[in-house]
């Protein structure tokens, strides 16, 4: 399991959908993981310290957790099948350290209620290694090769034309 | 408190707010509350029966309170203040001990169809911002009603159609 945290959340300008992106904690891999707009926002709200007038569906769970006395241990995105994120949230009922509770949820969910308790978030390496993405770096400078597509571009154009339209 | 059941889940095609309509279980008395659309979601999907592929977030926390060994014994709208509705979730812990959770209406609700346990909404809310529909109006009413139309159709001068 390697221990990620949130970089960034973005919105889509062309759907209702919103990417978190995960970042290792002590690498460089990133995990971009899309997640529905009311769980985005839920998630971005709170890192924002902005306190909704009423509880939110993620603070009145979290707000449930606590009144039951379960702390939530970690969360884990554990699994990535068909294109789709798993993840489980692991709770410990006070006063039985031994116990473990896990809970099947959406990463979204699990992500927002860990921002709420302040638990760490973790991903499975597998998953990592299957859907993580590393940065390209910058400064570096690109090859004939890379640049390429633009040489075909910028040499297939008539600047001649150019005048003609006007 | 006035056991409700949910009537009805509505959309405003103009804004992204749903409505919700309680209605009173023994009387014909609804409540209607503003909600937002993914709680409407939730609340719709279950009521429908429609197997999602992955736990929605109410999905969730009824699983969590579930595998703590609590139940949920019954949701009640309990106040209305500066125009937001206000609920409680009383919950039973495995201990036997009853706690009360402050939630938004929608949540309360989506839970509530989930566990299937009792709506409720306190007799003050209900009795100012219930709703109870029009009685049945007589035919002398109906006929004034629709003196509007006669007027209009009155008006009409049927000869000028064929001239387009």
């Amino acid at each position: 399991m390697v221990e990620m945290l949130i970089e960034s959340i973005r919105v889509s300008l062309m759907t209702n959908s919103q990417v978190i992106i995960l970042r290792e904690m002590e690498g460089k891999r990133r995990l971009p993981i899309f997640v529905g707009k009311p769980e985005g926002d839920a998630i971005t709200l709170h890192l924002n310290g902005i306190t909704a007038p009423r509880p939110l569906t993620h603070d009145l769970a979290a707000s449930i957790l606590k009144s039951l006395e379960a702390d939530v241990n970690h969360v884990v995105i554990n699994d990535l099948r068909k294109q789709h994120f798993y993840a489980i949230i692991v709770l410990q009922p006070s006063g039985d350290e031994e116990a473990e509770i896990t809970l099947d949820a959406r990463p979204s969910d699990a992500i927002a209620i860990a921002v709420r308790v302040g638990c760490p978030i973790f991903v499975a390496e597998h998953v990592l290694e299957e859907a993580g993405v590393e940065p390209v770096e910058l400064g570096s400078t690109p090859s004939k090769e890379d640049l390429g597509a633009f040489s075909d571009f910028i040499s297939s154009l008539d600047l001649s034309d150019l005048d003609k339209d006007k | 408190m006035i056991e409700v059941k949910v009537d009805s889940v509505r959309v405003n095609l103009v804004g992204t707010h749903r409505v919700v309509i309680l209605k009173e279980l023994h009387s014909e008395r609804y409540l209607p509350i503003w909600i937002g659309q993914a709680e409407a979601e939730s609340i719709t999907l279950q009521l429908t029966n429609t197997k999602v592929p992955r736990p929605l977030t109410h999905d969730l926390i009824v699983d969590a309170i579930r595998a703590l060994g609590a139940t949920v014994r019954y949701v009640l709208v309990n106040d209305l203040r500066d125009e937001t509705f206000y609920a409680r979730i009383v919950l039973r812990t495995r201990d036997g001990k009853d706690l009360s959770i402050d939630s938004r209406p929608s949540d309360a609700i989506a839970i509530a169809v989930r566990v299937g346990c009792s709506i409720y909404v306190d007799d003050d809310v209900m009795a100012q911002h219930g709703h109870e529909p029009e009685e049945e109006s007589t035919e002398e009413q109906q006929e004034e009603d629709l003196g509007a139309f006669k007027d209009f159709l009155s008006t009409l001068d049927l000869d000028d159609l064929d001239k387009k």
